[in-house]
């Protein structure tokens, strides 16, 4: 942004003579006091000696001569030292027709007014744009501290607990994991019923070799009479019924070793079927054992996993107190940003009061110091904010907090 | 269903500010640049607060706040009036008026969050 500088070609000073612009430039100031007291002393003398006409011009060279020696040297030594607004500080102006302070003031001052206000405007906008990004800011971090929120899994004490509760979710896997086991047990128990019925089927089947050993001693005791027999009877009779007696023997041991074999068959099933030994047998494992053992591998499970993501839930915790403690950045940055926005009210304010004040001195050239006393009365009154009131009478403003008060 | 404040500041910063702080906490916001505008916005909605500068344009806050409570819909709606002014003849005329509370800015968005909380109807 460039600084608007004054335009200070209608108010050059007046031309004056090669002599007195070399000596006023070259002199130093005291020699120029000198050198004009010397010239207004020349000039009394000259209107001493030469009469009314020397009297006259002695007067008005006693007047123009220094002010012209005194006036354009001190605008020489200026330019030598400074330039620009500095300069014009150091040299009284006058223009013509028009007061020169109601001149400058309506000139200057509502330039500076525009300015007041293009800052202010920038301010403003930069500020707006600034407070979007935060907002937004500020709407994601508040967004993503509920999501950590509602993403939070309980890890207190009962929490296994609660998860095996017998209404809970997990409680009806756990029930479908069993309910194979279950079947296999009903049918585990239904094949040791089939066996318990062999069991009784078995002794039916011991009888029955008991039996069969009873006949084959009872046909062995036939064979023998038939073979006493055989050697009472006739050589041709003898001889076949002594062969039917020996195959009777014969058939009467067979029956008789079948039978013991079905014996021994009957009496070694009978060890290892018998109906305490398979309830014994499944009697180790029952379903509600089964049962207890699921529950405890889950709950064992359960812990594995929630330890697991321990590591994760803190990871959450961190980075949702860092998303509070961001939050609370953020309503800090926002009262500042409340500074900036009073910041750009008082540019406002000002311009405004400048651009009134230059109207109203174009308008009242002649200014006297009680209106320069109700010009100040009636900025004071319009004031709004505590920082100006302060300020206006060269006080030190103290910063105070947010107040509130409830009627 | 969330409780409506009516937002009357002419400062676009300060109607960001306040509207951020007041939907963090839950609060439908309905915004209004001056007196004026806020009057435009009394068209039989329901508001449950409202939330006014004093120093603006057009119409200012406390003008505002004495239409307010002329019109019948609105003349039981709380009003805070959060401004610079800190003057105590400003405060006495903003609470003859019917103003609920005062707040001098600059604020903390909490302090009128708990105001808008305490008072909202």
């Amino acid at each position: 942004m460039t600084t608007p500088q004054p335009d200070v070609t209608d108010a050059a000073p007046p031309p004056s003579s090669g002599l007195v612009q070399a000596l006023g430039g070259r002199l130093p100031g005291r020699w120029r006091l000198a050198a004009a007291a010397a010239l207004v002393l020349a000039c009394g003398l000259l209107g001493w000696r030469g009469g009314a006409w020397g009297m006259g011009a002695a007067l008005a060279a006693a007047v123009l001569l220094p002010r012209l020696l005194l006036g354009r040297a001190s605008h020489a030594a200026g330019s030598a030292d400074t330039s620009g607004l500095d300069a014009m500080l150091d040299e009284p102006r006058v223009s013509g027709g028009r007061v020169g302070a109601e001149v400058m003031v309506s000139q200057v001052v509502p330039v500076w007014g525009k300015q007041l206000d293009i800052t202010r405007v920038a301010a403003a906008d930069g500020l707006g744009l600034l407070l979007d990004g935060f907002s937004q800011m500020a709407g994601a971090l508040g967004t993503l501290a509920s999501q950590i929120e509602h993403s939070q899994v309980s890890v207190a004490p009962g929490a296994v607990d609660a998860a095996l509760a017998p209404d809970s979710p997990a409680q009806a896997g756990l029930q479908g994991l069993l309910a194979p086991s279950q079947r296999a047990f009903a049918q585990r128990d239904a094949a040791v019923a089939q066996l318990v019925n062999c069991h009784h089927a078995m002794q039916e089947l011991r009888t029955l070799g008991r039996q069969a050993r009873e006949v084959g001693k009872h046909t062995r005791l036939v064979a023998f009479n038939a073979s006493i027999e055989a050697n009472r009877g006739s050589q041709a009779q003898g001889s076949g019924a002594q062969a039917v007696a020996n195959e009777t023997r014969m058939l009467a041991a067979r029956i008789a070793d079948v039978g013991e074999q079905i014996e021994r068959v009957i009496s070694r099933l009978d060890r290892e079927l018998t109906p305490e030994r398979l309830h014994g047998e499944i009697s180790d494992t029952t379903p509600d054992e089964l049962a207890l053992e699921l529950q405890l591998a889950a709950r064992t499970a359960l812990n594995d996993l929630l330890g697991a993501m321990g590591g994760a839930l803190r990871s959450s915790g961190d980075v949702k107190a860092a998303a509070e403690t961001l939050s609370q950045q953020l309503e800090e940055t926002f009262v500042h940003f409340q500074f900036g926005d009073r910041l750009s009210q008082m540019l406002d304010i000002v311009a405004k009061d400048m651009q009134n004040f230059a109207r109203w001195v174009a308008a009242n050239p002649y200014a006297t110091q009680s209106d320069a006393a109700e010009w100040l009365a009636n900025l004071e009154a319009s004031y709004t904010m505590e920082e100006q009131r302060s300020q206006h009478h060269g006080n030190v403003h103290i910063d105070r907090g947010s107040e509130i008060e409830f009627f | 269903m969330s409780k409506t404040v009516l937002i009357v500041d002419d400062s676009g910063s300060f109607r960001t500010v306040v509207k951020l702080a007041l939907q963090k906490a839950g609060y439908g916001v309905v915004e209004a640049v001056d007196g004026k505008d806020a009057v435009g916005k009394l068209n039989g909605q329901k508001l449950n607060l409202i939330v006014c500068d004093v120093n603006m344009p057009n119409m200012d806050g406390l003008t505002f706040l004495r239409h307010l409570k002329t019109t019948g819909a609105y003349k039981f709606t709380p009003v805070i009036m959060l401004t610079t002014e800190s003057q105590e003849s400003k405060k006495a005329e903003g609470k003859a008026a019917g103003a609920r509370a005062w707040i001098t800015k600059p604020f903390q968005p909490s302090t009128l969050v708990d105001a808008v909380n305490k008072l909202c109807v």
